[in-house]
């Protein structure tokens, strides 16, 4: 156990939020880029192994699993959380950055968790701390709800994930979390599956993500979206590889997540269908299981989160700009936000796979990867959401709000510079991984042997996107944005939920009736004889004693009233807190 | 910052060159595919030059006509569809 190789990048993240929370002068956010700094750096310094493992209640904890498939997705998380922390920078508010850091912190346990016990605590602790990302959007009157049906959603896929490992503990009698041949996979194993599918945003499983990410705070959706859908790759990339299951899956949701993007009016909610469609990519070739098509995943999950980040970062200033992320809104921005637009550009253009940028060397090697398995539908699947990519986030997106009849007409608040500082590492990034694909390449699990930048490659994307271009130039009219919402899947949740809350309202509010009667006709007599007595006793002895008490019950109470004020964000963050308080002692305790 | 405001806007008053330049680029795409040939072809169709072009026009006026039509049908609902229960 070399623990010098190996600082858990989670504890880096978890110690700074421990001590924003109780840096309160403002000048805190000087320090804000550097746990992700310090990430990198420990990621770099990291040789495969296994470390921090810990014994706790009996069973083998492993923290520290490190492998190349856990470097890659690190190293990008690392980037993504440095970046996220700049464009974030000028954010007074503190909870903001605590919520962000324990998220990316549980973003890192899970991807280092040897076993599907810590990763169930850090999966946990992601979807915590997430939730609170949604509803410290104050100005944003949805959030609360939405914040509300994000966590109830997660919390059923953390069950899924919950009740899974418990009955393998049961059968196989250990939690490792080891790669599972599709052939023996089992109910548990597909119990597991289902709450891995959760967070990956599997078509039915998604709707909370267009829900939710829209809805929370402009720093908020640029962390967001990196980290709970490509930690739920970097699992089903563990664990599922070759499930033909995925592989279907993941297609149709390539497409399923074009198909909304394209007759959606929000800018934000348009990128948020974009997750689950490159989302979908990456579940296809991990479900495909060849180490081409795995390597495509890794790679398109790395690329994907750096342009990921900056389309959201784009689509964060507009809102922040204008105060509306509506296309239908929003036009003609190209004058007053032209360098938002260039930024913009870049990650619209990495995303749809153009040459030179990063899209371009990992969506390929994923459809290429596809093709020689002689999965040709699949890889036409993939295509034909390419097209859908770039005909809504790389044309309809910047024409209606960059360009476009309409012109806003509202005032621009002028950006802060540290995030066109952020926007300009990401458009970087998005640029070198294009022109310099072996940084990315080198890192990935399995040796590449695929090269994006031949001439029938070039030739191909070239044609399939121009003639996209042409496309979008033959219908422009028809795709004119409409301040609609569009159903999706959530109104089953909705549906569902609502059928639940009844089902359990008609018992309860029937014994509840039943038990006011008996209380009133039984138990206040006997209470009010009781009552009688104690009084008697009352005047005789225990006043004094008492009235020296009341004044610190009533000090007391206000501070519990607070607590139990039935706001469940409050019981949320509290119970967190104490679990986290728990799991510190018997981490620094027990190793 | 001003100087990039003013290529952007500069280059948005020729649309007309635009229009040109991007159909002499489909154009010579089409031209590059006969001699540009896949090294190694998935399927039949892929040989054939301007499969892709076909491909990337048909996909997009399929998504388009069917996204449309279903938003227009019955998925498109008000903003405040859900405040109302």
């Amino acid at each position: 156990m070399n623990t010098i190789n190996f600082i858990h990048p989670a504890f880096i993240f978890i110690i700074f939020a421990g001590i924003l929370a109780v840096w309160k002068h403002e000048s805190f956010k000087y320090i804000l880029p550097l746990p992700g700094i310090l990430a990198i750096l420990a990621v770099l310094a990291m040789k495969p192994g296994t470390y921090d493992v810990i014994h706790y209640l009996g069973f083998k904890l492993t923290l520290g699993r490190v492998d190349a498939l856990s470097i890659v997705f690190a190293h990008v998380f690392a980037i993504q959380a440095i970046i996220g922390f700049i464009y974030a920078f000028h954010v007074k508010e503190r909870a903001q950055h605590i919520a962000a850091a324990l998220y990316v912190a549980g973003a890192f346990g899970s991807t280092f968790a040897g076993d599907y016990f810590t990763l169930f605590i850090f999966w946990e602790l992601m979807a915590v701390a997430s939730v609170f990302l949604i509803w410290l959007n104050k100005t944003n009157t949805k959030a609360t709800n939405a914040g509300f049906r994000y966590f109830i959603f997660h919390t059923l896929g953390g069950l899924f994930l919950l009740g899974g490992l418990l009955l393998r503990y049961k059968t196989v009698g250990n939690f490792d979390f080891v790669p599972i041949s599709p052939a023996r996979a089992t109910i548990y194993d597909y119990l597991i599956l289902i709450g891995f599918a959760v967070n990956a945003a599997v078509v039915p499983l998604h709707a909370w993500l267009p829900d939710a990410y829209p809805e929370a705070t402009i720093t908020g959706a640029v962390f967001m979206s990196a980290f709970t859908t490509k930690t739920a790759v970097y699992v089903l990339a563990r664990g599922f590889a070759g499930f033909e299951v995925l592989a279907i899956a993941g297609t149709i949701m390539a497409i399923y997540g074009v198909f909304y993007a394209t007759i959606e009016n929000n800018a934000r909610r348009i990128l948020a269908y974009h997750i689950v469609s490159q989302v979908g990519y990456m579940v296809a070739g991990i479900g495909i299981g060849t180490s081409m098509t795995l390597n495509g995943a890794c790679a398109h999950a790395y690329a994907h989160i750096l342009y990921k980040g900056l389309l959201f970062m784009g689509a964060g200033s507009l809102l922040y700009a204008t105060g509306t992320a509506k296309l239908s809104e929003l036009g003609g921005l190209v004058s007053k936000l032209p360098w938002v637009l260039v930024f913009y550009m870049v990650g619209a253009v990495s995303i749809s796979g153009f040459p030179l940028f990063s899209g371009f060397v990992s969506k390929t090697m994923v459809i290429a990867g596809a093709a020689e398995a002689h999965r040709t539908i699949l890889a036409l699947g993939l295509e034909l959401a390419a097209v859908g990519t770039f005909l809504s986030v790389g044309i309809k997106l910047p024409y209606f709000a960059f360009y476009g009849k309409k012109e806003f007409k509202g005032d621009i608040k002028p950006l802060p510079k540290n995030m066109y500082v952020a926007m300009f590492i990401a458009s970087f990034l998005c640029f070198f991984i294009g022109v310099y694909p072996h940084f990315l390449y080198h890192l990935l699990p399995f040796e590449v042997e695929y090269t994006p930048y031949t001439p029938w490659h070039l030739e191909q994307s070239l044609l399939l996107l121009s003639f996209t271009g042409l496309g979008f130039y033959l219908l422009r009219k028809k795709l004119t944005p409409e301040a609609k919402i569009n159903l999706d899947f959530d109104y089953f949740y909705r549906l569902i939920g609502n059928w639940f809350l009844k089902l359990c309202k008609t018992p309860i509010e029937k014994i509840d009736n039943w038990w006011s009667e008996v209380y009133e006709r039984a138990g206040l007599r006997g209470l009010m004889g009781l009552a009688r007595g104690a009084a008697l006793f009352d005047w005789e002895d225990i006043d004094r004693a008492v009235d020296g008490f009341a004044y610190n019950f009533v000090h007391c109470g206000g501070s519990i009233s607070k607590v139990q004020k039935g706001d469940v964000r409050i019981y949320v963050g509290i119970s967190v807190a104490i679990a986290f308080v728990i799991f510190a002692l018997v981490y620094f305790f027990r190793i | 910052m001003a100087f990039l405001r003013d290529i952007l806007i500069r280059a948005r008053e020729k649309s007309d060159w635009w229009k040109n330049f991007f159909f002499s680029v489909l154009a010579c795409l089409v031209i590059l595919n006969i001699f540009i040939r896949p090294h190694h072809p998935h399927f039949e169709a892929e040989n054939f030059p301007g499969f892709w072009a076909l491909f990337g026009l048909g996909c997009t006026v399929l998504l388009v006509k069917v996204a449309k039509g279903c938003a227009h049908t019955f998925l498109g609902k008000d903003e405040d569809f859900y405040e109302h229960d």
